[in-house]
């Protein structure tokens, strides 16, 4: 008997809203066996809502699955906490800590899961795989916004998610520097091999960056296919 | 008598009042900047009336509550024969109450102000909801909550209504540096007077400065 290897990212969930909204749920159903998987599409379609279900942000109603563990299995009554998920996040505001210095917001993660004394170390290799080893001992409110989203990144990889989660995360950055990030995600996907969900509005970003699309349309439509299939090519 | 009792005594019910109110804010403070639950907004109600009621009020709302005919105070009486009213933990007890309040409000604002999503990305880091709390938020949240705790402290050794109606003023057990202000004055000793006045008025000054080095140390 031949064992399937198990999909990256499998989900299939509903997805509540606050009240007092027209559409009152989500529905997201997608996977992903290998490589970056973007979701695109306008905003307020649920794009940011399916990111934060799949880190355990956001209640939802289904079945998530990671590198084959059940997260998320509503009918089982099975809901893994956020901090057991080992699903990294990259947050669309950066969200570095404040009062922690460059290299302690990379060691954050390795801390939180019991890795001490080595945490200083390996965030700083992270750090040099990222390019900014020289501002770990920088504060976050004195780093520009492409290397801020650097050192967002290398503090989510640290602790080697098995599954990254990026929310728009270069939307507030320059034309040349958003070119750069992607540039390096893509680097950091392929060397490291973690596979990846990645939020964006831009059509240009959905086919750079993309293995495979799942495109958010107004009034809850999803279609799923390659990027060159969904999006015709169109500027940014 | 010296100055040295009411002084310890005004120190004591202070920290323990600081020490009571620290963990019942520091709860009580998150739970209204970020859940919402049934019946929040009673409880935003609830925990301002001491701050706008006179103390006196307060303090005769404590005998009702805690005397020894009171609601709670009359049993505990009954049961234990223990009473509370006219103690140092009496005088704790009026400084908790109108303390706590301060701390509360500060402490609410201060964690109003840490961006939620801090705390999302340290949940996805692997730290649960108590180490995320006390890793990301009471850091960030640090300067604000300090304030709080200065304010708090100093309206707990100036209290004087609420601890007059409840701890009384019995020389030697719960007569604070403020209540022996107004008994000195009231027997015409003003030098004693003024110099219970200069000592607390020092005693305060020390308080906030060493408040604020606590405050900058951290960032």
């Amino acid at each position: 008997m031949v064992t399937e290897t198990p999909k990256a990212l499998d989900v299939n969930v509903t997805i509540p809203l606050g009240s007092g909204r027209e559409r009152n749920t989500v529905a997201a159903r997608f996977a992903l066996t290998k490589g970056i998987l973007v979701i695109f599409g306008p905003s307020a379609t649920g794009k940011t809502l399916t990111v934060r279900a799949v880190a355990g942000l956001r209640p939802a109603i289904g079945t998530i699955c990671v590198g084959g563990e059940t997260l998320l299995d509503s009918e089982a009554q099975r809901n893994v906490a956020p901090e057991h998920r080992r699903v990294g996040y990259v947050p669309q505001h950066v969200a570095l800590f404040p009062h922690l210095n460059v290299r302690d917001n990379v060691a954050f993660g390795l801390r939180a899961r019991g890795n001490g004394t080595g945490s200083r170390p390996l965030a700083e290799e992270w750090l040099a795989r990222l390019g900014v080893d020289s501002l770990a001992d920088r504060m976050p409110h004195h780093l520009s916004g492409g290397e801020s989203q650097r050192v967002s990144l290398a503090r989510a990889l640290a602790p080697e998610p098995r599954l990254l989660l990026l929310d728009e995360p270069f939307a507030s950055l320059d034309l040349t520097t958003r070119r750069e990030m992607r540039r390096v995600v893509r680097e950091v996907q392929e060397s490291s091999g973690i596979p990846m969900v990645f939020v964006t509005h831009s059509p240009r970003e959905a086919i750079e960056i993309g293995d495979h699309l799942v495109r958010y349309g107004l009034g809850g439509s999803q279609e799923e296919g390659l990027p060159g299939d969904l999006i015709e090519s169109e500027s940014e | 008598m010296s100055v040295g009792f009411p002084l310890w005594l005004s120190l004591r019910v202070a920290f323990a009042a600081l020490a009571v109110i620290v963990p019942i804010g520091l709860v009580l403070g998150y739970l209204q900047a970020r859940r919402d639950y049934p019946g929040r907004a009673l409880v935003d109600v609830l925990i301002v009336l001491p701050i706008v009621l006179p103390p006196s009020v307060t303090g005769y709302y404590l005998i009702l509550l805690l005397g020894r005919n009171g609601v709670i105070g009359g049993p505990l009486y009954e049961t234990l024969g223990a009473s509370i009213i006219f103690t140092f933990w009496a005088a704790v007890i009026a400084a908790v109450v109108v303390a706590l309040p301060l701390f509360i409000k500060f402490a609410q604002a201060a964690f109003h102000g840490v961006d939620p999503e801090l705390e999302a990305v340290a949940r996805t880091l692997g730290a649960g909801p108590i180490a995320t709390f006390f890793r990301v938020t009471v850091p960030v949240a640090w300067r604000g909550l300090v304030a709080g705790a200065v304010l708090c402290f100093a309206r707990a050794l100036g209290e004087f209504g609420a601890t007059l109606m409840f701890a009384g003023n019995i020389p030697g057990k719960t007569n604070t540096m403020t209540l022996e202000i107004w008994s000195s004055y009231q027997a015409g000793d003003d030098a004693r007077a003024v110099m219970l006045v200069a000592t607390l008025t020092v005693v305060s000054v020390a308080v906030v400065l060493a408040f604020s080095r606590l405050e900058r140390g951290r960032w």
